[in-house]
């Protein structure tokens, strides 16, 4: 009876132990995650981080998208920073798509490029010299060995009838 | 029964802070907020009406629990209820209103032809604070029956007696 009182009056010390431990590293997690998430936000999408830049060939109609970046990171974990660009025919097919990841340690900056290219083919079969189909861009954030993090998904339906259809 | 003042006045206490003051702040709100909230994908009334119902469960477990004597099976199933229920406010908080969500909170809509959402992943958190919520229930079941072995109580089949 005893030894049964002591080994349990043991096991919820250690019980005890564990809870407030873990309580503490959650919080401490969540702050430093959270702060890791926004400083890595301000840091991509703050200024001029990013640059956009679309261009067409007059001879072809081929278009080509280009996005340059040079994220920094302000926080206290590393961080991956993902992107991904496509365009969607009418039908809400994928006519192409692009993604690129980073990974950035704390108080680091990386350049980023990630390019689309659409073929004069593509354009034509998907009326997409008129706007036609969506752009869909994905940018996320993680941090905390990606457990933690941010997704921004953006649809842009252009004209034509149905719009993009996702 | 014994009457637990200090109960009655945090659980008076939670229902004001909780329930009434947010309902009362729903009122007060001007329509251009619930329009500007709506367009964002975020359901203010819902979300208000939610917290407000969370106050009433809460100072009712409290309320419960500073009425029912410490060493009872009773007082551990409080315990235990008390304990999912600030898991549940954890994910509601964690969700953004939608503890259905493990903690992936969205946000964000359709409007115009163009849609927008971002989605807060912190289900991580959700899991730990599961363990954490695990770990308390076993630790309130080991103190319980240290505590009734110490008082010298006896549990026959099909009910309990304490002696």
């Amino acid at each position: 009876m005893v030894a049964e009182n002591v080994k349990a009056v043991r096991t919820l010390r250690v019980l005890r132990f564990a809870i407030i431990g873990l309580i503490v590293l959650t919080l401490v997690l969540l702050a430093v995650s959270l702060y890791t998430l926004f400083m890595g936000l301000t840091g991509a999408v703050g200024g001029d981080t990013f640059k956009l830049s679309v261009k067409i060939d007059e001879a072809t109609g081929a278009i080509l998208f280009r996005l340059d970046g040079n994220p920094r990171n302000g926080g206290l974990l590393s961080i991956k920073i993902t992107f991904e660009v496509a365009v969607l025919s009418l039908e809400g097919q994928y006519v192409a798509r692009n993604s690129t990841a980073v990974y950035i340690e704390p108080g680091a900056r990386k350049p980023l490029t990630l390019t689309l290219f659409i073929s004069q083919e593509d354009v034509q079969r998907y009326n997409l010299q008129e706007l036609r189909g969506s752009f869909e861009y994905k940018f996320g954030i993680t941090t905390l060995w990606d457990l933690v993090g941010i997704l921004q998904v953006v649809k842009i339906k252009g004209g034509g009838e149905g719009g993009g259809g996702t | 029964m014994r009457v637990n003042v200090k109960s009655i006045i945090k659980a008076l206490l939670i229902l004001i802070f909780l329930t009434v003051l947010p309902l009362y702040g729903l009122q007060l709100m001007p329509g251009e907020f619930f329009k500007l909230f709506t367009m964002q994908g975020f359901d203010i009334a819902g979300l208000v009406n939610k917290i407000a119902l969370i106050g009433v469960v809460m100072a009712a477990l409290v309320l419960l629990r500073g009425h029912v004597q410490k060493p009872s099976g009773t007082h551990l199933a409080l315990a235990t209820v008390w304990k999912v229920f600030l898991l549940y406010i954890v994910f509601f908080a964690l969700g953004l209103g939608r503890p259905e969500t493990l903690g992936l909170a969205v946000l964000g809509g359709e409007a115009g032809g163009a849609s927008n959402l971002v989605i807060f992943d912190l289900r991580l958190f959700g899991a730990l604070a599961t363990v954490i919520v695990a770990l308390m229930i076993i630790r309130s079941v080991i103190e319980f029956r240290q505590i009734k072995s110490k008082l010298g109580v006896q549990e026959p089949e099909g009910g309990e007696r304490t002696q």
